[in-house]
C-alpha cells in the first residue's frame, strides 16, 4: 500500500456517474506507475470507503455532483470542509458516507492527513448511456485538479517529514 | 388509536429504504416496506456478448462486486453445461469467501453495532474489567488493558470536542439501550480495530481476482489465472503460502473476534430473541461447490419452516429452485398483471403515488411456489444444522453456549429466527466460512502441487437459443442472475437479488414480505426514536443500492421520523 490514493467513485454504469472511474483510468494510461501513488477505480464502495482510505497519508477522491450548478462545474473540498459537513450531502453522488468514513478513522487514529475530494457536476444519470459531452468536456480541468492536489499533498507530506 | 410513523431514510444501509409503521399503543400493527429499487438490468445488457456479462453486472452495486460476477459467470456456464477445472471452483470459492467474510464484519461493526453498544457508557467504562471481559473467550492479541484504555480515552476525546459527528445521531440513553459499559467498550476497541482486518480480506480478494473491488480473473468457463510452479511474476507456490498465511490472519480476527463479539451482544440482549420472528418459510442456497460440474457443495442448502427446525430439510436442487421461483408486480411500481418466471421476467415502471392499499415499493415481491420466503445467513445456518452439516453444528452449539453464559439463562436454537438471531447467525456463518478458507487453500494448493494448472475450459455457444441460472448464497443470501442466450449474444437478463426477497412488498394475495412481517408484533418504546424498528431491520442486513443509486438524489444521511 502506498502513502497517496488517487481514487475515482462512482458507478460507470450511469452515465456521468462514471466520470470519477473515468478519470482515474485516463491518469493510470498517461502515467508510468509512481512509487508512492495508488491508482484506484473504487466503484461505489458505500460505507467500505472507510477501509479503502484507512491508513494512507493522503487521498484524492474523484466524484460526480448532483448540483443546481452547470454541468462540468468543478468543485475542491478540503478535508476541514468535509468533516464540518458544510459540504452538505448533496455533494458527490456517494460521498455521503465520507464525512462518516472520515470520522470514524479519526476516532481509531488511522484517518490519511490529507483529503481533497474533486467534484464535479453531471447531468445525465441513467442506465447505460455514456457520459454526456458537457461533463467530457471539463475533464481535462478536473485532471488539471488531480495534479495540483497531488502536488500539494506531496508539499504536505513532505514538510511533515512523511 | 393507532399511530403511523414514517422513518426515511433507514439510516446506517447501502441504498434507499423507506418503511411506515402502524402502532397501536406501543406495538406494530402492520409495515410497509418501500425501496427506490429499480432494475432495468436486461435493458443494457440486451445484445451483448454472454462472456463479458460479468464483467458489467458487478458494477451494478459497489458493495457486491464479486457476488454479481461469480451469479453471472455461473447462470451462462449453466446455459452451456460447461464444467469447470477444479482450481478455478477453488479459486472461485476462494475470493467470495473473503468478500463475504468482509462484508459480515463490516455489517456488524460499522452497520449494526451501534444500535446495541452506548459509545458514551464506553467512554467510562472501567479498562481492566474490559480486558477481562474480552479475554475470557478469546485468544486475540489486541485485548489487552491499553488497548482498551486506548480505546477509551480516544472516544472520550472524541466527546470531549463536542463534534461526534457519526456518533451524534445514536440513540445513546435509550431505554432499549441496555448494556454494561464494559461491554460496550470491548466492540468498540474491536469497531476501531475492525479497520485493518477489511483490508486484509480484501488482499485476499486481491491476490486472486488482481484488483479489488472489481475483480478481473473471471471468465465463462473458469478463472484467467496463470498458475505456475517456476514462472516468475506468475501465480504460484510461494503467492500460495503467502495467501494462506493471510487467510489464517482474517480468520483469526473472525473466530476471536467478531464471533465473541456476536455473542457478547447477543447475550446482553437476551430479550431480543424473542423479538422479530419474521415469516415461516426460509430458503438457502448451497455453496462452495467442489466438484466441477457444481453439483456438490460444502456449505447445504434448502427450504425449511422455522416453525419446525426438527423437521429434515428440503435438499435444493437447481431444477427444483429453477421452478419455483417468480415475482409478482401487483403492489410494486411497475406493469404487469401475474407473477412471473425471471426468464420472462419484465421491469416496465408505473409509478403511482405510495398507497398503503395499492403499489408502494419499487422492489418486485420474490416468490417460492408462490410463499414469501426469508433468505440469508439464518437460511443458510438453520439449513446446515438441520441436515446435520458438521462445522455448522460446532459454531452453532459453540455460540448458543456462550450467548447462554453472558444472558444467564438458557437460549435454543429455536430462538435464532429473531432479530437478535440474524446477528448470530451471520456470525456462524462467519466462522465457518473461515475455517472452510484454510480447506480450501490447502484443497488447491495440494491440487496444483500434484500438477494440475488447469484453469480454463473455453465455452462454445451453440446457434440456437439457450438459458442458465446462475446460483450464489451471498452475504445476505440467495442470489440468482438469469439469463436467456442467442448465438452467444443476451437476449434476457434478470438479477433476483436476496433484497428482492427480504425486502419483498406485499404480492397480489396481501401478504407481507420478510421485513414487514419481522416487523409486525414489535414492541416501540418511543415512538419519537424508533431503536427498535431500526434494530429489527439493520439485523437483515438491507442492501438497495443494485442500480438504484440514479434515484437516491439526496444522499440524506439524516433520517426524519414522521409520527403521524
Amino acid at each position: 500500500m502506498k502513502p497517496i490514493l488517487i481514487a475515482g467513485i462512482g458507478n460507470m454504469l450511469l452515465g456521468d456517474d462514471g466520470v470519477g472511474p473515468a478519470l482515474v483510468y485516463d491518469y493510470a494510461h498517461r502515467f508510468e506507475p509512481e512509487d508512492d501513488v495508488d491508482i484506484e477505480d473504487l466503484g461505489t464502495p458505500g460505507l467500505e470507503l472507510a477501509s479503502d482510505i484507512a491508513f494512507r497519508e493522503a487521498v484524492i477522491l474523484i466524484d460526480a455532483m448532483h448540483s443546481a450548478s452547470d454541468p462540468g462545474t468543478i468543485r475542491i473540498f478540503s478535508k476541514d470542509q468535509i468533516l464540518a459537513r458544510t459540504v452538505g450531502h448533496r455533494i458527490g453522488s456517494h460521498t455521503a458516507s465520507l464525512a462518516d468514513a472520515l470520522e470514524s478513522l479519526e476516532l481509531a487514529g488511522i484517518a490519511p492527513h490529507f483529503v481533497a475530494l474533486i467534484c464535479i457536476a453531471g447531468q445525465s444519470w441513467e442506465l447505460g448511456v455514456p457520459i454526456s459531452s458537457a461533463v467530457r468536456i471539463a475533464m481535462p480541468d478536473a485532471m488539471e485538479a488531480v495534479y495540483a492536489s497531488l502536488r500539494i499533498a506531496r508539499q504536505m507530506l513532505s514538510a511533515h517529514g512523511m | 388509536m393507532s399511530t403511523r410513523i414514517t422513518i426515511d431514510p433507514i439510516t446506517r444501509i447501502e441504498g434507499h429504504l423507506r418503511v411506515d409503521v402502524e402502532l397501536e399503543g406501543n406495538t406494530v400493527r402492520s409495515a410497509w416496506v418501500s425501496a427506490t429499487m429499480f432494475r432495468g438490468l436486461e435493458n443494457i445488457l440486451r445484445g451483448r456478448d454472454a462472456r463479458e456479462a460479468w464483467t458489467i453486472v458487478q458494477r451494478i452495486c459497489g458493495v457486491c462486486t464479486t457476488v454479481h460476477a461469480i451469479a453471472s459467470v455461473r447462470a451462462v456456464e449453466d446455459a452451456l453445461q460447461l464444467p469447470i477445472p477444479p482450481n478455478a471452483q477453488l479459486i472461485r470459492n476462494l475470493m467470495l469467501i473473503h468478500h463475504a467474510l468482509r462484508d459480515h464484519a463490516v455489517h456488524f461493526y460499522q452497520l449494526s453495532a451501534l444500535d446495541w453498544i452506548d459509545v458514551q457508557q464506553a467512554a467510562r467504562a472501567n479498562p481492566l474489567r474490559a480486558a477481562q471481559l474480552a479475554e475470557r473467550h478469546s485468544a486475540w492479541i489486541n485485548n489487552s488493558a491499553e488497548q482498551m484504555r486506548n480505546a477509551r480515552d480516544r472516544m472520550a476525546r472524541t466527546q470531549a470536542s463536542g463534534q461526534m459527528g457519526l456518533f451524534a445521531n445514536g440513540y445513546w440513553g435509550h431505554p432499549a439501550m441496555n448494556i454494561a459499559s464494559e461491554a460496550s467498550l470491548v466492540v468498540l476497541a474491536h469497531y476501531m480495530q475492525a479497520f485493518e482486518f477489511q483490508r486484509k480480506a480484501s488482499q485476499v480478494v486481491a491476490m486472486l481476482g488482481g484488483k479489488t473491488p472489481h475483480i478481473q480473473n473471471l471468465t465463462v468457463g473458469g478463472v484467467a489465472n496463470a498458475i505456475s510452479l517456476d514462472g516468475e511474476g506468475a501465480f504460484g507456490m510461494e503467492q500460495l503460502e503467502a495467501m494462506q498465511s493471510l487467510i489464517g490472519e482474517v480468520g483469526g480476527f473472525i473466530r476471536e473476534v467478531y464471533f465473541p463479539d456476536a455473542c457478547l451482544i447477543a447475550g446482553s440482549y437476551p430479550a431480543w430473541f424473542d423479538q422479530g420472528h419474521g415469516v415461516d418459510r426460509l430458503l438457502a442456497l448451497p455453496e462452495l461447490p467442489r466438484d466441477a460440474a457444481g453439483r456438490e457443495f460444502d456449505l447445504p442448502g434448502g427450504t425449511l419452516q422455522s416453525s419446525s427446525l426438527n423437521r429434515a430439510v428440503v435438499p435444493h436442487s437447481r431444477n427444483a429452485f429453477l421452478k419455483s421461483v417468480s415475482e409478482d408486480t401487483m403492489r410494486s411500481y411497475y406493469k404487469g398483471k401475474e407473477a412471473l418466471h425471471p426468464w420472462k421476467g419484465e421491469t416496465i415502471p408505473e409509478l403511482t403515488e405510495w398507497n398503503a392499499e395499492g403499489k408502494y415499493s419499487w422492489v418486485k415481491a420474490a416468490r417460492y411456489n408462490g410463499e414469501v420466503a426469508e433468505v440469508g445467513p439464518l437460511a443458510s445456518v438453520l439449513a446446515g444444522y438441520s441436515e446435520g452439516h458438521a462445522l455448522t453444528r460446532k459454531w452453532t452449539d459453540l455460540a448458543l453456549a456462550r450467548t447462554s453464559e453472558v444472558a444467564g439463562h438458557l437460549i435454543t436454537l429455536d430462538q435464532l429466527p429473531s432479530t437478535m438471531g440474524r446477528h448470530l447467525a451471520r456470525a456462524i456463518r462467519a466462522a465457518v466460512l473461515s475455517e472452510l478458507a484454510i480447506e480450501h487453500g490447502q484443497l488447491l494448493m495440494d491440487n496444483i502441487a500434484r500438477g494440475d494448472v488447469a484453469t480454463h475450459n473455453p465455452p462454445t455457444f451453440p446457434a440456437g437459443e439457450i438459458s442458465g441460472v446462475g446460483l450464489h448464497e451471498a452475504p445476505r443470501g440467495a442470489l440468482s442472475h438469469w439469463v436467456v442466450i442467442e448465438k452467444g449474444n443476451i437476449r434476457n437478463y434478470q438479477a433476483v437479488v436476496p433484497s428482492t426477497w427480504n425486502a419483498s412488498p406485499r404480492d397480489g394475495n396481501g401478504t407481507p414480505g420478510p421485513y414487514e412481517a419481522a416487523l409486525t408484533g414489535l414492541h416501540v418504546a418511543d415512538a419519537e426514536r424508533p431503536l427498535e424498528v431500526l434494530r429489527t431491520l439493520h439485523a437483515f442486513d438491507p442492501c438497495m443500492a443494485c442500480a438504484c443509486h440514479a434515484f437516491d438524489e439526496q444522499g440524506l444521511e439524516i433520517s426524519a421520523v414522521n409520527v403521524l
